[in-house]
């Protein structure tokens, strides 16, 4: 047995005073599922030697506590939840090395390994590559390749998958389990049961609600409104095009799920389609001159304007209007009782209901949300789901901006961008991982 | 012989601008404060930046050169210390040319090449080195970030053009602290798991500082010395 964990009971978890036993045993992928603040991290944390514990962790029979960092560091691996966040340089050799080069080899050696550890993750001759300049795929490939350097016995990945395209995170999945079977233990945190199918074993930390049924409360002076794209052509860069010639149009009511990898151009057509940009070529027309528009960005923090749910919905609603409004769209999205708490210290779930709420106080005609369950568990992309749906009902058009093939089945319609142009268009029940 | 700011060591880069930001802090003056702003004009075809990208950088953070040049100008009203329109004036100069010198810098400097310079031609103990780094990473990450903000409030309709953030600058400022917050906690997690800190480090690579990096800033040196001391 490579890891065994017993009676965890660090300050800040959820599973406070409760026996939790995990064990890792060499060739094994576990899955490590509970929903947002259940202390998943925590646990990641705690198994990295990154976080203080109370209660046995043993680490090839020994008690974690009694290894020095430098040995921790060449048995425990450890990825963040976005591998974005975790880089340290500009270039794609520089990351590699930085733990060998921590460690203390010599430059021959880690030129040796770093070279070895690309081959792994398929990024063979990148070493001078400028990570900003490779496509998000190849980025998380670069936060693996930085951990597989350095051989850890043990590999943690933090809830990373929910952030992952269909075709990288397969990618993931198959270097993982390579991994796993070359005598390595691999830990893998999620919220959605959907993205552990691979794995050999499932903790789970805490049962998952699913008790919620949403009843959007939408102002009733939506105006009814169609959308019109045509040729769109957008770049942020001269020579460079990130959307190169699309259409689409969008009803009253509907849901329309725009698809595609990361990087593929999602966000920046949401923005040209809400006319937070402006198209190169091509126009983005509406039915209703007087209809308001609406981005919901994938990164909640970046819209609030109020320092509480409740003052950022009062914001949207502007003069004349009683807190008891903003607090009965807040409770119709199952978030009352968080109306007065600080944004900032809400867990991403309850972020992206309280954006929605301030975006409704708005009563926009069209909505397009960004990545909607990027961050989220089971419960909350049911929760969003629902209110998704009775948002349509109220005549409100909505373009979702995703690359999750499930939560895509909630729209009447999916295109899928690849290569700047609509690569598909038709049911979201026929979108599959081949057409990324 | 052309000379490109980007092949200029980062280090002879830093002490530069921090000789230009030296004379221009050290005189306190509206007349100096427009000399370095010019100096750091100058600069641009050397960074090959478009001034039409200067002028688009410029609108982004128009709410800080207008919102401080507004309050440091209404200050000196108050305290009748100096002249009012003119500590407007210094003040906008000088975030001006700080624009223009993070700009150049980030768009010719490779933040690897920083550290390697810093720890091997300028000696400094590679935790500082790294310490500085992080910072030049966050403040581009910062910039992106800052973009991406004032896209999503026009997304929410709170406000039509960038300008109009300056009535949003305290939601926008404790957006980008709690976005710094949380990228340091990510990073600082992810360097321990990775050994930082651990003693006997080694480098894969070595970059040296060449005789036009040090032509350049025994230039800068002596040429703010002599305008300090003047």
């Amino acid at each position: 047995m490579l890891l065994r964990l017993e009676k965890l009971l660090e300050a800040k978890l959820e599973v406070k005073g409760e026996e939790l036993l995990l064990e890792v045993c060499s060739g094994e992928v576990i899955g490590l599922y509970g929903p947002l603040g259940s202390g998943k991290s925590s646990i990641l944390r705690c198994l990295a030697g990154l976080a203080s514990y109370k209660g046995s962790i043993s680490l090839l029979g020994k008690e974690l506590r009694s290894y020095r960092r430098i040995e921790l560091v060449k048995l425990v691996g450890f990825i963040s939840e976005s591998p974005s966040t975790q880089f340290v340089a500009n270039r794609v050799g520089d990351e590699v090395a930085f733990t060998l080069e921590n460690l203390g080899l010599r430059p021959d050696e880690i030129r040796l390994k770093v070279s070895e550890a690309l081959k792994i993750v398929g990024l063979e001759g990148f070493e001078r590559r400028k990570i900003d300049e490779l496509s998000w795929g190849q980025r998380h490939r670069v936060a693996l390749a930085s951990i597989f350097v350095a051989k850890p016995k043990v590999l943690l990945v933090d809830d990373l998958f929910v952030y992952l395209d269909p075709p990288t995170r397969r990618v993931f999945s198959e270097v993982l389990r390579k991994y796993a079977d070359e005598g390595a233990g691999v830990i893998v945190a999620s919220g959605r049961r959907e993205f552990l199918k691979f794995v050999d074993r499932v903790v789970e930390l805490k049962p998952m609600k699913h008790e919620f049924v949403a009843k959007a409360k939408v102002l009733s002076s939506i105006t009814p409104c169609e959308l019109k794209a045509s040729s769109l052509c957008f770049g942020y860069e001269k020579d460079q095009l990130v959307l190169k010639d699309v259409s689409l149009s969008l009803s009253p009511g509907e849901i329309l799920a725009v698809m595609g990898k990361n990087g593929s151009g999602k966000t920046t057509l949401g923005k040209l389609l809400t006319k937070v940009l402006k198209p190169r070529a091509g126009f983005v027309r509406l039915s209703e001159a007087k209809a308001k528009l609406a981005y919901i960005s994938q990164n909640p923090d970046s819209q609030f304007i109020g320092k509480t749910p409740i003052e950022d919905v009062k914001a949207s609603l502007r003069r004349g209007f009683e807190e008891r409004l903003a607090l009965d769209i807040l409770s119709s999205l199952g978030i009352g009782d968080f109306a007065h708490e600080k944004v900032y210290g809400l867990d991403i779930g309850v972020k992206k209901l309280s954006l929605i709420a301030s975006i409704l106080a708005l009563s926009p005609s069209i909505a397009v949300i960004d990545e909607p369950t990027s961050g989220l568990d089971d419960f909350y992309v049911d929760r969003l789901s629902s209110v998704i749906k009775e948002l349509s009902k109220s005549g409100m058009a909505l373009a979702i901006l995703t690359h999750d093939l499930h939560f895509a089945k909630i729209a009447n319609r999916a295109i899928v961008l690849r290569d700047g142009v609509v690569s598909f268009e038709g049911s979201p029940y026929e979108v599959e991982e081949r057409l990324f | 012989m052309e000379m490109r700011f980007s092949r200029i060591d980062p280090l002879a880069k830093t002490i530069l601008i921090a000789a230009a930001i030296s004379v221009m802090t050290y005189k306190g003056t509206l007349t100096y404060a427009l000399y370095v702003y010019v100096f750091s004009l100058v600069l641009i075809p050397l960074s090959r930046l478009s001034l039409l990208r200067l002028l688009k950088i410029y609108l982004a953070f128009s709410p800080f050169i207008v919102g401080l040049s507004w309050f440091n100008a209404y200050i000196a009203l108050i305290t009748a210390t100096s002249n009012p329109i003119e500590v407007g004036f210094m003040v906008a100069a000088r975030i001006l040319s700080l624009i223009n010198f993070s700009v150049y810098f980030s768009f010719t400097t490779d933040p690897d090449d920083l550290v390697l310079s810093l720890i091997h031609n300028a000696k400094i103990p590679y935790q500082y080195a790294y310490a500085l780094s992080i910072a030049y990473l966050i403040l581009v990450k910062l910039l992106n970030y800052y973009v991406e903000v004032l896209h999503s409030l026009k997304g929410r309709l709170a406000i039509k053009w960038d300008f109009e953030a300056l009535k949003l600058m305290i939601p926008l400022t404790a957006s980008m602290l709690a976005y710094v917050s949380s990228y340091v906690d990510a990073l600082s997690a992810s360097m321990e798991a990775r050994g930082f800190g651990l003693s006997d480090r080694s480098y894969w690579r070595i970059v040296k500082f060449s005789r036009l990096d040090t032509t350049i800033s025994a230039l800068a040196l002596i040429a703010a010395a002599m305008v300090m001391l003047w």
